[in-house]
């Protein structure tokens, strides 16, 4: 039976509202907007502020007679050790301990009876704020130092927006999310390429997202690694195609993504093409001089044997016994 | 009088309609609740540790219609228990335990998955933080566009009984043009090793050691163009093994310099060998393999009546090589990270590393006959030898000049270099025919190389002809390839407010390329026909390196070697990047980035000398419990030399959505459509190519045309999960692509003229669904079906000459969970 047409109606505005009401709920906001900014204004001088005078600092004991909650979950993660002192420590001093560590000294915030202002808060910061908090520790490495300049932090992209120091849901490195499925919730369109028949494994589990990137930086584009000796990451699993060889394969000096995509594709060994001869012929078409070389002319691509390249060049990525990669 | 309507079994007023449909939209909106910690997320305490735990396991039912090549290459899951996944986590109470404070130990895949995962982490603060991964890959191979190009339309005349061109195809291949395996099919193990300690990992000096150990082992298919074209069995075996040891120095204020030693060592020992013998060449003789070149036969007549092969064949006795690998690179490692002042930070890498690589014991050897050459017996050894020197330094310092700018500066230098040689030795025996014994010269000259006679072989006057290669060759080959890369990026990022910032940067770089070569020969011809290859007349008079030696022999020495010239090739590229991030309210982000370069130069004509790339991306998070994702993504570059002309663009665009209105009930779902475009002007031969093309400038015999690929991909993934009561929840889902395309088709009287080939025109499906039933408590039962349904030819018709690719596969999971 046909729906009556109120109730298709009615339908419709509940939709229609749902969009307009929904949004407004956050519209507050924007009404504490000049006041957060002003507060971030007035704190930027205390940005990299630490003071060493222990008087400044409660403990984070006192922080959780008021935050116990949040004090609890803080006392399960790796967190917790910055309550303990060392002799070795390359940190010392209160200023480096539990809570007021990252939140910064709280006598203030107690003395002002849980004054917000007077304590730093994330939620209220900016991405390079809230990193710097995180970077003060965790920048003395090779996998954290780069990322004042990484593309993520370049994009807003602070610290907790992967990371959750009070209610990580995976305790390995205080994650918000499971890899992949943290990276897709901005990296959608890799999600899908990952989607595709041929892919690297990484929705099995095999290979992870920071395999090849490191979400912290470096200095090479797309925040990729390398392995150990500075060479294309592709390398660290796939190194027999490393080399090196007797006789090259010169287009992998541009990159194994010159013939292959690397997250996943419809082609069979993630090839830019489906037909291997497409591809080869798009660089082997051009005198020796300019490049290189173009195929013979015997190599009638007219019959399946012209057609499938690497039927007989075989060592595509490089041979040690045949100029013609007939060999490995 | 009240007026109702039906909803098939359900009748509800006009008003009720009203009531009803809000009541829904209420529903919905209803803020997300968080659910109390169960149990078995809590945890036990045990002594001084709290300790989760939980265990998987089950089986797994298949089954799968279709191309099951196909199916195992893609997804290879197979039926048997098997233990889903295991995970212990311990955590100290009091962080003072002796050994450890955390312990981390995840496991899944066990029983006969092809991925298999195991972690381990173990730390006690201030002292150590260890980090293990064991990762096991089954990659099984049976897919290839042009699986066996060479297949017959009919077997040919004569053929003997059960013809089959290709081992272990299946029987039905008589009289068809359908094959069951690929010449390059494998079945590998890779299995992958990482491990990793820190000693005092928050003092002002630690230590780190590592160790990573990867394989690659596994029977595979191969083939070798000689004469004919072989089909090989190889058995792949490779691995490496690295060590690391590091020493981090935090003495100086906000200051970690750090050293690194690494040690990579490669080794293979891949062996190739044939065992595709199948045809007689007659009594008293071995059988012998005429390869897959059965659409350009390996001779013509292939069969004598009663399916004997023709003695003048392409065809081989027997084939075999074997060589050892060992590559061996010590890596030295220095890095500093530096934030001096509140408002400089800088890190700095430099690395060198001084690579040998070393093949030892390599041999090549076949029997059989090559009728372009009259080869009979061959064989190759020698040694192979290269360096990989390379050294790459990277700096970057991040100026923070006012609150809301940052200037930052990241410079790389990359220079590495490959010399490499190969010096081998050939031997080469003659004979007319398959069936003919070879003969060998026993020269009085001085040889180039010891050669050893085949065993079969009787002393003579070799049967060469003008194409046969010499009959000893001593032949060194040295190639150099190498590159220097110098780049820098300059960026300087504003804070326009605390919800927006912008970042705007110049990047500059310069690639050096060059290559070189240096070839000499010793060789020696000897009769019947010793004036050939390098040592041919030329109007009478033997060429320059040749000596006529009395024995009637051919000596020749590669008169005056030197270094070719070198090939160089410079690129410059300059390029510009913008972005801006913006989060005009709470939770909702947009970001806008644009990347766009151009350079003097490429290398191949597939590298764009000049890109564009842009991206934008809006999220946001209307309420708690609803999250709305969208994006625009554009790559395209051109290099537009003439000769090349090239174009190429991957687009994609897309959306994602999450609600989760509460802990009933979520749901996610997206959309992705990735347009991927390329053409470039190609060069080719074809009997059959497009009338009135023109000439390929440059390369003699090939014309030339524009050679168009274009991929249009449509994914979608939806995942429902409904848990109506606490020990019950329901999970349905799918994840879809499809692909559509066109490409050049270089022989439109191809059997597939009108179609696009195999995957262009696929369809990819993979729904899924579950249920778990927490039946008391810490056990959990579940249940999941997996589908996979593979589809190349969507117009019913064959996508090449091979059997279509598609496959449906059903795969039942049943498990229990037990968890504490």
């Amino acid at each position: 039976m046909k729906y009556p047409r109120e109730l298709r109606v009615s339908y419709v505005v509940a939709l229609l509202v749902s969009l307009l009401v929904i949004p407004r709920a956050h519209s507050g906001d924007d009404k504490s907007k000049s006041a957060r900014e002003t507060r971030t204004k007035t704190d930027q001088t205390k940005k990299y502020a630490w003071p060493s005078d222990p008087t400044l600092y409660v403990g984070s004991d006192t922080c959780k007679t008021c935050h116990e909650d949040l004090y609890t979950h803080f006392a399960t993660t790796a967190h917790f050790a910055t309550t303990m002192d060392a002799k070795l420590d390359a940190h010392k001093g209160v200023e480096w301990h539990g809570c007021e560590a990252c939140h910064g000294p709280g006598k203030e915030h107690v003395d002002g009876g849980g004054d917000k202002s007077k304590v730093f808060t994330f939620k209220d910061a900016t991405p390079q704020e809230t990193s710097a908090r995180c970077l003060r520790c965790h920048q003395y490495t090779e996998e954290h130092g780069n990322y004042d300049r990484s593309m993520h932090l370049a994009n807003g992209v602070a610290c907790i927006d992967c990371h959750s120091p009070h209610r990580p849901q995976e305790s390995q490195y205080l994650m918000k999310a499971k890899s992949p499925d943290l990276c897709y919730t901005c990296h959608m369109s890799v999600r899908a390429e990952f989607a595709r028949p041929f892919h690297h494994r990484v929705n099995e589990g095999l290979v992870q997202c920071s395999d090849c990137h490191s979400p912290h930086g470096t200095f090479r584009p797309k925040q990729l690694r390398t392995d150990a000796a500075g060479d294309d990451v592709c390398y660290k699993c796939h190194t027999e195609k490393q080399g090196p060889f007797v006789y090259q394969h010169e287009a992998k000096i541009e990159g194994c993504a010159a013939c292959h995509t690397p997250h996943g594709s419809t082609n069979q060994r993630l090839l830019k093409q489906n037909q291997v001869n497409l591809l080869c012929i798009s660089c082997h078409s051009q005198p020796a001089t300019a490049g290189p070389p173009g195929t013979p002319s015997f190599h009638d691509q007219s019959t399946g044997k012209y057609q499938s390249c690497t039927f007989c060049h075989v060592a595509i990525h490089g041979s040690n016994t045949s100029r013609v990669f007939f060999t490995p | 009088m009240k007026s109702t309507k039906s909803f098939g079994f359900l009748r509800i007023g006009k008003k009720s309609g009203w009531l009803c449909s809000y009541l829904a939209l209420g529903t919905l909106l209803i803020p997300a609740t968080y659910a109390q910690q169960s149990d078995e997320q809590k945890g036990i305490e045990q002594g001084n540790y709290n300790i989760k735990q939980s265990v998987e396991f089950g089986g797994r039912l298949t089954s799968i219609s279709g191309d099951q090549q196909t199916y195992d290459t893609m997804v290879n899951l197979q039926g048997g228990p098997r233990l889903l996944n295991f995970t212990t986590e311990m955590r100290s109470l009091n962080h003072r335990d002796t050994f450890f404070d955390r312990f981390f130990f995840s496991n899944f895949g066990y029983g006969g998955d092809p991925n298999v995962v195991s972690v381990l982490r173990v730390s006690k603060n201030k002292w150590y933080a260890f980090d293990g991964l064991f990762r096991h890959d089954e990659n099984f191979w049976n897919y290839s566009i042009l699986a066996n190009p060479f297949n017959p339309a009919p077997p040919p005349a004569n053929a003997p009984l059960n013809f089959n061109p290709v081992v272990n195809a299946p029987a039905n291949v008589l009289n068809t043009q359908i094959i069951g395996t690929s010449p390059h099919q494998y079945n590998t193990r890779r299995n992958m090793q990482n491990y990793g300690v820190t000693l005092l990992p928050d003092a002002k000096i630690r230590f780190r050691a590592g160790y990573n150990h990867s394989t690659n082992v596994g029977p595979a298919y191969t083939s070798i163009h000689e004469g004919t074209d072989l089909f090989l069995f190889q058995n792949l075996s490779s691995g490496q093994s690295q060590y690391r040891f590091g020493v981090d120095f935090r003495f100086l204020p906000h200051t970690n310099i750090s050293y690194d030693q690494i040690w990579s060592y490669y080794k293979t020992d891949p062996g190739t060998v044939d065992h595709n013998q199948q045809f007689s060449v007659g009594a008293g003789f071995p059988p012998v393999d005429l390869g897959l070149n059965w659409n350009g036969p390996p001779c013509s007549p292939a069969f004598q009546p009663g399916g004997i092969a023709s003695s003048n064949c392409n065809s081989f006795y027997n084939y075999f090589s074997h060589w050892r690998g060992r590559t061996d690179a010590p890596t030295e490692q220095i890095s500093i990270q530096s934030h001096p002042a509140s408002s400089l930070q800088f890190t700095g890498k430099f690395s060198y590393t001084g690579g040998d690589m070393h093949v030892s014991d390599y041999s090549q050897s076949f029997s059989g006959f090559t009728s372009k050459s009259l080869l009979s017996n061959y064989s190759q050894t020698g040694p192979m030898e290269g360096r990989r020197v390379s050294s790459y330094g990277d700096f970057g310092v991040t100026w923070v000049i006012a609150h809301d700018f940052s200037l930052m500066d990241e410079f790389h230098y990359g220079n590495w270099r490959e010399p490499a040689q190969f010096l081998g030795a050939n031997c080469n025996f003659f004979s007319s025919n398959l069936t003919t014994t070879p003969v060998f010269f026993n020269s009085t000259a001085t040889l180039p190389a010891t050669c050893t006679p085949p065993s079969n072989g009787v002393p003579g006057t070799p049967v060469s002809i003008s194409k046969s290669d010499p009959d000893i060759l001593v032949n060194l080959d040295s190639n150099f390839l190498k590159q220097q890369t110098i780049s820098n990026l300059i960026e300087g990022q504003v804070q326009l407010s605390a919800k927006a910032g912008a970042y705007f940067g110049y990047r500059y770089s310069h690639r050096e390329i060059a290559d070189n070569f240096f070839n000499t020969e010793n060789a020696i011809y000897f009769p019947a026909t010793a004036q050939r290859g390098n040592c041919a007349l030329t109007n009478g008079v033997l060429p320059v390196g040749c000596t006529q030696n009395a024995d009637g022999s051919v000596s020749f020495q590669t008169p005056s070697p030197v270094f070719g010239p070198p090939g160089v090739t410079d690129i410059n590229a300059n390029g510009g990047v913008l972005g801006l991030w913006w989060k005009p309210v709470q939770h909702l982000n947009i970001n806008l980035d644009a990347d766009l370069g151009s350079a003097d130069n490429a290398f191949t004509p597939l590298s764009p000398r000049n890109y564009q790339e842009f991206r934008a991306r809006v999220q946001y998070r209307a309420v708690s419990w609803l999250n709305f994702s969208a994006y625009f993504q554009m790559r395209q570059g051109q290099n537009p030399a003439s000769d090349i002309n090239g174009t190429q663009h991957n687009r994609n665009a897309g959306f994602s959505s999450s609600l989760t209105p509460s802990e009933k009930f979520s749901m996610q779902l997206g959309y992705n459509y990735n347009d991927i475009y390329s053409q470039l002007l190609v060069c080719f031969v074809s009997d059959f190519a497009q009338a009135g093309l023109p000439a390929c400038p440059g390369v003699s015999g090939l014309v030339q045309q524009a050679s168009p690929y274009s991929s249009k991909v449509h994914t979608g993934f939806v995942d429902f999960v409904w848990t109506p009561v606490h020990q019950f929840s329901l999970e349905v889902g799918a994840n879809l692509s499809g692909v559509t395309g066109s490409e050049l088709n270089v022989n439109p009287l191809s059997p597939i003229a009108l179609a696009p080939t195999g995957p262009l025109n696929s369809n990819w499906y993979q729904p899924y669904a579950s249920v778990s039933y927490h039946f008391v408590k810490q056990w959990t039962g579940r249940a999941r079906w997996d589908y996979y349904g593979y589809r190349e030819d969507l117009n019913n018709s064959d996508q090449d000459v091979f059997a279509p690719r598609n496959f449906r596969g059903n795969a039942v999971t049943l498990s229990v969970r037990y968890a504490f």
